[in-house]
């Protein structure tokens, strides 16, 4: 457990120390894996092989994270190491090429430890969706991990992993973050490069890192941001701005987020937000009701975008292919058909639906109206405040199969996160407690596009007047 | 609303059984009730925010992947060509 126990921060520095040595920690690690990992479930790839020899030639001096292995959620492509997207549809697809953040993380050191378990494609909020296994919350092994990052979220907290990198379209890096209690960040769109990323929403999907403390999140943030001429995306980023002192900040709450929270979660939120008041913080408590329409606008842009973005399996170049045809119209609907789980041809389905000609502008169109509003009551909030305090999830991690069967009870999970994923905000969730079935429970800070750095400093303070413990 | 949801599979391009669609059926009328919180649309298109532009990049031609690369994850490949079923009738 020691060097597993070791934060991504305190691992760099013993490295560079020369107190101990990349293929220590990489051992190290494939032992918690091989110990843990048939219980909780949480990878779908382990490359020990791969990872030994990348640790055996690592060069402490190339930067704070190099030699330090990470594991990486199945629909981030990594050159010939499967990438499924925990479907059926790509079971055999072996990358030809990585994505721009795994060739950057490489670039200064960084090596692949494997591949992650996700509801498929990213799409659910429990890793029940994934066609391969269930994770299982760390903190309890008959909850849900969240999701759809449920194995990234999960292997951090388990220690199976130093620090993870996923995608967030809806919520899929926080709000699992928040049910393992690790901290998970969905950086401002625009900020990190998706190319490799396979799509689910192209105009909402992001990467960001999962950590067990605030300062490897920012650490990891730091490295992957930045241009790339693969995603045009990708803005200059200018969170270079000063930062305010944690007892100068405007903090705003929103009723309408808080009032979806439980007991404990909210109990936990006013504690938080106590926090910020003893250190001199201003704290606001505001209506925002265009909060009402932000689970619907991201369900039906979302699926309309899946639609698009899905309609590329046929299999006829790559992926799943039917084994019984006739002909080519046959063979792209029975492997589409057979490739992808419910909730996938659910999603699809709706998309298709509210793109077709009749619905375009009762659902689609409302909805990206929707979504304009939401963000310019953002931005009215971000004139006045710098950052939103609001929970996570509304509730803490739930046990297999209570929301399986009933496809909105799960939708309405994301209710605290879609917000900030349809204005493009940044949002970093961090543990602030536990409830009183001692599991944690996560606040957001969602912050004016690039903000990061802003949220990193005030998420600091906060961890360290917290003092959450892990498992 | 009815909604032929035998059409949309068509255009999306899957299939269904009976139980399958009884069961979407539902699913949709729980998704679309969702939809009714959404404000009404008065031809304000004009509303929809498009997302900042970025630089572009050149348009240069440059190395992309090897044809070997691609083909590898082909399920059917026919001297050095992804095969599909026939396609045109004889």
């Amino acid at each position: 457990m020691y060097l597993t126990g070791l934060s991504v921060s305190e691992l760099g520095n013993a490295l560079k120390k020369r107190e101990i040595t990349s293929t220590e920690i990489t051992e190290a690690y494939l032992k918690r894996i091989v110990e843990k990992d048939d219980e909780l479930g949480a990878y779908l790839t382990v490359c020990a092989e791969s990872a030994l020899r990348a640790a055996k030639e690592a060069d402490p001096s190339l930067s704070e994270i190099a030699g330090i292995p990470t594991a990486i959620k199945d629909n981030i492509c990594t050159k010939g190491i499967a990438t499924t997207c925990a479907s059926r549809m790509l079971s055999n697809y072996i990358p030809p090429y990585n994505a721009t953040i795994i060739d950057k993380l490489i670039s200064v050191g960084g090596f692949v430890l494997g591949k992650l378990n996700m509801d498929e494609f990213g799409m659910g909020s429990s890793t029940e969706f994934s066609a391969v296994r269930f994770t299982r919350n760390p903190h309890c092994p008959t909850r849900v991990p969240g999701g759809s990052s449920g194995g990234a979220a999960a292997a951090v907290a388990a220690y199976e992993a130093p620090y993870a990198l996923a995608s967030d379209t809806g919520g899929s890096i926080r709000q699992p973050s928040a049910f393992c209690g690790v901290v998970g960040m969905k950086p401002t769109y625009g900020s990190i490069s998706r190319y490799g990323l396979i799509a689910f929403a192209s105009s909402l999907d992001q990467i960001g890192p999962i950590t067990r403390t605030v300062a490897d999140n920012r650490l990891i943030f730091n490295i992957i941001r930045g241009k790339d001429a693969k995603d045009a995306t990708v803005i200059r980023c200018r969170n270079e701005v000063p930062t305010k002192k944690f007892g100068n900040l405007r903090i705003a709450m929103i009723s309408e987020l808080n009032d979806t929270a439980s007991t404990d979660v909210k109990n936990a939120i006013v504690q938080t937000a106590s926090v910020f008041e003893k250190c001199g913080a201003k704290i606001e408590v505001l209506s925002m009701k265009e909060i009402h329409s932000a689970l619907s606008a991201y369900y039906i842009i979302s699926s309309a975008e899946a639609s698009s973005n899905l309609a590329r399996y046929d299999g006829v170049r790559y992926g799943y292919r039917t084994k019984e045809y006739h002909d080519i119209l046959e063979m792209m609907v029975r492997s589409r058909s057979e490739g992808f789980g419910d909730e996938v041809k659910r999603r699809i389905m709706l998309g298709t639906f509210v793109l077709s000609t009749g619905y375009y502008d009762a659902y689609y169109k409302r909805a990206k109206i929707a979504q304009s509003s939401l963000i310019t009551a953002f931005e009215h909030i971000f004139d006045r405040f710098d950052l939103i305090l609001a929970p996570t999830a509304p509730t803490t991690a739930f046990c297999f199969g209570e929301m399986r069967t009933n496809p909105v009870a799960m939708y309405r999970q994301d209710i605290c996160t879609v917000p900030a994923s349809l204005a493009g905000l940044p949002a970093l969730s961090l543990p602030i407690g536990k409830d009183h079935d001692g599991l944690p429970i996560g606040a957001q800070l969602i912050g004016a596009p690039f903000s990061e750095r802003q949220i990193y400093d005030t998420a600091e303070v906060l961890e360290s007047e917290i003092c959450y413990h892990g498992l | 609303m009815k909604i032929d949801l035998k059409h949309i599979a068509e255009l999306a391009m899957l299939q269904f059984d009976e139980k399958e669609l009884a069961m979407l059926e539902t699913d949709f009328e729980a998704m679309l009730s969702l939809a009714e919180q959404l404000p009404i649309s008065d031809n304000n298109e004009g509303l929809i925010k498009a997302l900042p532009l970025s630089e572009l990049r050149k348009d240069q031609i440059s190395v992309g992947m090897s044809r070997e690369s691609i083909l590898k994850q082909a399920q059917s490949v026919i001297k050095g060509y992804i095969a599909v079923p026939k396609i045109m009738q004889d």
